[in-house]
């Protein structure tokens, strides 16, 4: 039967009907609990597969046509040099915090040290190929999804520190909600005062640590790292620095707006922690040496 | 035929929104999927622009950092309007797309905040009314009107199908 003849056997009333009911059917799915909604993931899994493959493609694109700018038309030596001189920055500022988060763990929790040289952290690099389709979530997209051992809530730093957390999957790409969003919290504390709290992202992009004790001496420049008290981070990743405290007369806590310490306007490439012994209790800092470095432009 | 181009709307219009959200690092840009809906909703009538709808919100869910849902229903639903609006209209100038995707980009702005905010209140609504949902709706708009004057000036002769409003 050819489609115009099913079409009219249907009739204008019976489309009416059919699309009626697909209107109720996503009416039902917006309206059910979120775990239940785990079955439409699901179908989409194949979907996302799918769609993935032009995302890659428009992504190394992107890729080629800015690096063939950033190589030939624009001032070669320059580039290479401001990118070398960068990342000499940024490994040198993850050594700092965490020569200095070693100092204070050997000061106050000397058998901890113990463990340090084990430290129980393995990561998988992966490189960012978009953000989040729709603008009202800060996330990126990873290359890496489940094929690769990535999983929900998994921990997302870079070299300088706390990127985000994974929220969604699909077999070949990853969903980052990033630090600035307002969805996203961390717990952490003033590496100086060892004061703990709780970081979250703000409507207007930055970052800000929330339910710190009235009577701690935090002050501007403090660095803040996580604490580790959840799965997803270990402690002493940096996650900023404060930059502005606010205590209100009757206010029970003080808070403090932080400088993240990653960039994330430039971030290209990301390590996803993908094990963490939550048992036990280690100090660790990104940039040691035996965390995986972040993948090249050429090598994923 | 037309499945297949809407198919490939699909696969092309999410990664190139994913695309263009990395080159300006999540500054503020167009919704190509709600363009793309309401334009379709214009041109073929509710029931394709409700349908591209459920597409593209679908495919939108599965990369966004939000639950499956909201894409899906405001797109779809902006397909549907969009073809309602249409019925209304004698003729599809560009000045006359131009409104009715203003107002359909900021109703779905709205739903996305409220879906995405943990604290919505009157000031942050506020706020983003003039930083981000009115400018959005705005670039949502200009862009339906240039491809809408694209179309007119690429078939200035083709009558009018009113059959498909129907």
């Amino acid at each position: 039967m050819s489609r115009p003849r099913l079409l009219s056997m249907i009739g204008a009333g019976g489309r009416r009907v059919i699309l009626g009911s697909l209107g109720l059917l996503v009416l039902i799915i917006v309206l059910l609990p979120r775990h239940t909604q785990e079955w439409l993931e699901l179908i989409g899994r194949p979907v996302a597969q799918i769609v993935a493959v032009p995302v890659r493609v428009l992504a190394s694109l992107d890729r080629g046509i800015r690096e063939s700018w950033n190589h030939y038309i624009a001032l070669q030596g320059v580039y290479e040099q401001n990118l070398a001189l960068r990342q000499e920055v940024e490994r040198l500022r993850g050594e700092i915090s965490r020569l200095r988060e070693q100092i204070i763990v050997s000061e106050q929790l000397a058998d901890l040290l113990r463990y340090q040289a084990n430290a129980p952290l393995e990561t998988t690099a992966a490189r960012i190929i978009g953000r989040d389709p729709t603008n009202w979530y800060r996330a990126i997209i990873l290359d890496k999804g489940e094929t690769h051992g990535l999983k929900r809530d998994m921990g997302v730093i870079a070299p300088a520190g706390v990127v985000g957390r994974v929220v969604k999957t699909t077999p070949t790409t990853a969903t980052v909600l990033l630090l600035t969003d307002p969805n996203m919290a961390v717990t952490a504390m003033i590496q100086r005062t060892r004061d703990a709290g709780i970081v979250q992202g703000t409507t207007d992009g930055g970052v800000r640590m929330k339910y710190l004790p009235p009577l701690s001496s935090i002050h501007v420049d403090d660095l803040v790292v996580t604490s580790g008290l959840t799965d997803d981070f270990p402690r002493g990743l940096p996650i900023g620095r404060i930059v502005h405290v606010e205590h209100p007369q009757a206010a029970l806590f003080q808070s403090a707006d932080l400088l993240p310490a990653v960039d994330f306007s430039k971030l290209e490439g990301v390590l996803v922690i993908t094990t963490l012994d939550s048992g036990t209790d280690t100090d660790f800092s990104v940039s040691s040496p035996s965390s995986s470095s972040l993948p090249s432009e050429s090598t994923p | 035929m037309k499945i297949v181009a809407y198919l490939g709307l699909v696969l092309l219009l999410v990664p190139l929104q994913m695309t263009i959200a990395r080159l300006v690092n999540g500054a503020l840009h167009p919704d190509l999927c709600l363009v793309a809906v309401c334009l379709i909703g214009f041109w073929g009538g509710w029931g394709r622009g409700f349908s591209l709808g459920l597409c593209l919100g679908f495919v939108q869910d599965l990369f966004s950092a939000g639950g499956l849902g909201i894409n899906l229903l405001t797109k779809a639903l902006a397909g549907l309007l969009s073809g309602y609006a249409a019925t209304t209209l004698s003729t599809l100038t560009p000045a006359a797309i131009f409104f009715p995707t203003l107002a359909l980009s900021m109703f779905v702005s709205v739903m996305a905040l409220i879906s995405a905010s943990p604290q919505l209140d009157g000031r942050l609504l506020l706020h983003s009314a003039h930083t981000a949902i009115l400018p959005r709706g705005l670039m949502d708009g200009a862009l339906a009107f240039i491809l809408n004057w694209i179309k007119l000036k690429m078939e200035p002769l083709a009558p009018p199908d009113m059959s498909k409003h129907a």
